[in-house]
């Protein structure tokens, strides 16, 4: 008990100490915000223009709710599923991991206190894209099953920050300290790009994309998400695969794919994680320090 | 008692040996200093001290705890200072501010951080510029930053590799004296690894010279100059005239002596008690004898004599 206590301390103290360094750079701030504003706002003229010819059944009848959603599982999961490799890189290269080992921390606690800079970007980005899209884009939501909406965003972060695991093991498991890293990039710039439909329903994709998405949690949250959001979004037409297969609800069959997919992928992010870890203790490539 | 025991430890990468079948022991209050050249494999040491390196072959155990099987325990029982001046040290944060971090991520909190962290400045002497931006101190503070974050938890065990790497004269002084406090103050087990050899024989009880990962030699500053040096200088300042000069420049033609500026340099067997000997000539001789100054043995000479070159 007292061990988990020093760790939540510990994310605490990172998390206080990542917004001292965050607030400190102003004009970051300043830009922060426009960019934020400037990328809604493209993002929603461009929404208005698709949504007259795009039929988004059976995700109700709002595709500017429909765009805020899919933004809104983009920011979340950029954060989530990128952040981990950049931050272990982050700390290897600045020679804070040696310290980090050696302290009480668990190997995972530094790298989710870091991450509270992205969090600390990204994530108000979130409630931004509702305040305009709801503003000034004439978006709509309805809040159908709360306790669903709140199980299934948090299944949703936990699942991208453990493909975001598997991504950082590779930092050590696979001695990819430079360049591009494959599992980040097979799964952010290739298969969420082409499948997670962020601005489209997976409907409209051909079936073998379809058959992609499946293994995206992205795919499973935002059905739900939408279902439960968007005005008038229907709870029981199947539109995903899997949801064809099986004769239960869509929003159950999500939710307990989506369970499955945390469990899975946190326990696969952790386990090569900590692989990686004792690999570099043996072939010395653990600290850049030499 | 024993605070680090070592025993026949080898590790390679590949075909490089990084260290050798060494086998020390390090005992509990002692500043124990490692020199060697680059590559010799005095980093590669301590990371298998602390755990961040697994050795290939040998055995040992650190703060009582065996080094492969609990290696956790150790890991959290030891303070590393690495040789980057800024490692640890945010520069957009105070230097309070990075203390108390890094207290929170040792396990203190509230009050007790608070109050450790005070101390702590105290001790640096950092605690007049505790609100000012890490990036606004020099680099000699910042780097006693980083020791005083090493030692904010007594850890019985205090890990420098090269601690006072970079830093200008003024600097490297504080970090000495601050590190025989660390010492004195808290009977803190300290392993050093440096190139300077001043500083070694400043703040050592013991050294040790490691050379491509094997130990070349294990002793106190004053073993091992007894031991490993064959001869030591005597310098006699006196008036003398060339025929004199020349006279006892061949009288003592086994001493490789030398006669410039008024000064005799003569090269003597170590303990051989050879200063008599010579100012008794010069007494003989009716000659003015101004200073007569035995010269020990230099830690550098010694070192480059085990390790080959200079």
């Amino acid at each position: 008990m007292r061990y988990l206590i020093n760790q939540f301390r510990s994310i605490v103290a990172f998390a206080k100490r990542e917004y001292i360094i965050w607030i400190s750079y102003k004009v970051n701030i300043l830009t922060w915000v426009l960019d934020v504003f400037i990328n809604s706002t493209l993002f929603f003229m461009l929404s208005l223009l698709m949504g007259k010819h795009t039929n988004i059944q059976p995700y109700g009848n709002n595709y500017v709710s429909f765009v805020v959603l899919g933004l809104s599982a983009y920011y979340i999961s950029y954060t989530n599923l990128g952040d981990p490799y950049d931050r272990v890189a982050r700390i290897y290269w600045n020679g804070t991991m040696d310290l980090y080992l050696l302290s009480p921390l668990s190997l995972i606690t530094p790298i989710i206190g870091i991450m509270y800079r992205s969090v600390l970007d990204d994530y108000p980005r979130v409630l931004l894209a509702f305040f305009f899209g709801v503003l000034f884009f004439g978006a709509r939501f309805v809040f159908v099953q709360p306790l669903s909406i709140i199980v299934v965003i948090i299944l949703l972060g936990i699942a991208t920050f453990g493909i975001g695991m598997i991504s950082a093991s590779s930092f050590f498991l696979l001695n990819l300290k430079v360049g591009t890293e494959p599992v980040k990039f097979i799964f952010q710039d290739i298969i969420i790009a082409l499948a997670a439909g962020y601005f489209y329903p997976i409907t409209v994709l051909p079936y073998s994309l379809q058959i992609l998405s499946s293994i995206l949690p992205h795919t499973y949250a935002l059905d739900a998400l939408r279902r439960l959001m968007i005005p008038h979004g229907n709870l029981s037409v199947p539109a995903l695969p899997l949801q064809k297969i099986f004769d239960i609800s869509p929003i159950k069959l999500d939710i307990i794919v989506l369970l499955l997919m945390s469990v899975v992928f946190i326990y696969l992010g952790f386990f090569l994680y900590v692989l990686g870890v004792e690999r570099a203790r043996r072939n010395g490539t653990l600290t850049r320090w030499q | 008692m024993s605070i680090i025991e070592l025993n026949h430890i080898s590790k390679y990468f590949g075909k490089q040996v990084a260290l050798n079948n060494v086998s020390v022991s390090i005992n509990e209050g002692e500043i124990f200093g490692v020199l060697g050249k680059n590559g010799a494999g005095k980093t590669t040491l301590i990371k298998i001290i602390c755990t961040l390196l697994i050795p290939e072959k040998g055995e040992g155990s650190v703060l009582g705890y065996d080094l492969i099987r609990e290696d956790k325990f150790i890991r959290s029982n030891v303070s590393l200072v690495a040789p980057t001046v800024d490692v640890g040290v945010d520069p957009t944060l105070t230097v309070k501010e990075n203390l108390m971090f890094w207290a929170v991520v040792y396990g203190l909190s509230g009050k007790d951080a608070e109050k450790r962290v005070n101390e702590t400045l105290q001790i640096l002497n950092l605690y007049n510029v505790r609100d000012r931006w890490a990036m606004e101190i020099s680099a000699g503070m910042r780097q006693k930053l980083g020791i005083g974050r090493a030692i904010l938890v007594r850890h019985p065990l205090l890990l420098l590799d090269e601690p006072t790497v970079k830093l200008d004269l003024e600097s490297k002084f504080t970090v000495r004296e601050f590190i025989k406090e660390v010492r004195n103050r808290f009977g803190t087990t300290i392993l050093l690894t440096t190139h300077y050899f001043d500083e070694a024989e400043e703040l050592s009880d013991r050294i040790m010279i490691i050379d491509k990962g094997s130990i070349v030699a294990l002793d106190t500053v004053a073993n091992l100059k007894s031991k490993l040096s064959d001869t030591e200088k005597i310098v006699i300042k006196a008036k003398a005239s060339k025929d004199k000069a020349r006279l006892i420049l061949n009288r003592f033609d086994s001493f490789s002596p030398e006669y410039a500026n008024g000064k005799f340099i003569f090269k003597v067997p170590i303990f051989s008690f050879s200063m008599e000997k010579i100012l008794k000539v010069f007494v003989d001789m009716d000659m003015e004898i101004e200073e007569a100054t035995d010269i020990a043995p230099e830690l550098e000479d010694i070192f480059f004599k085990l390790t080959g070159g200079r």
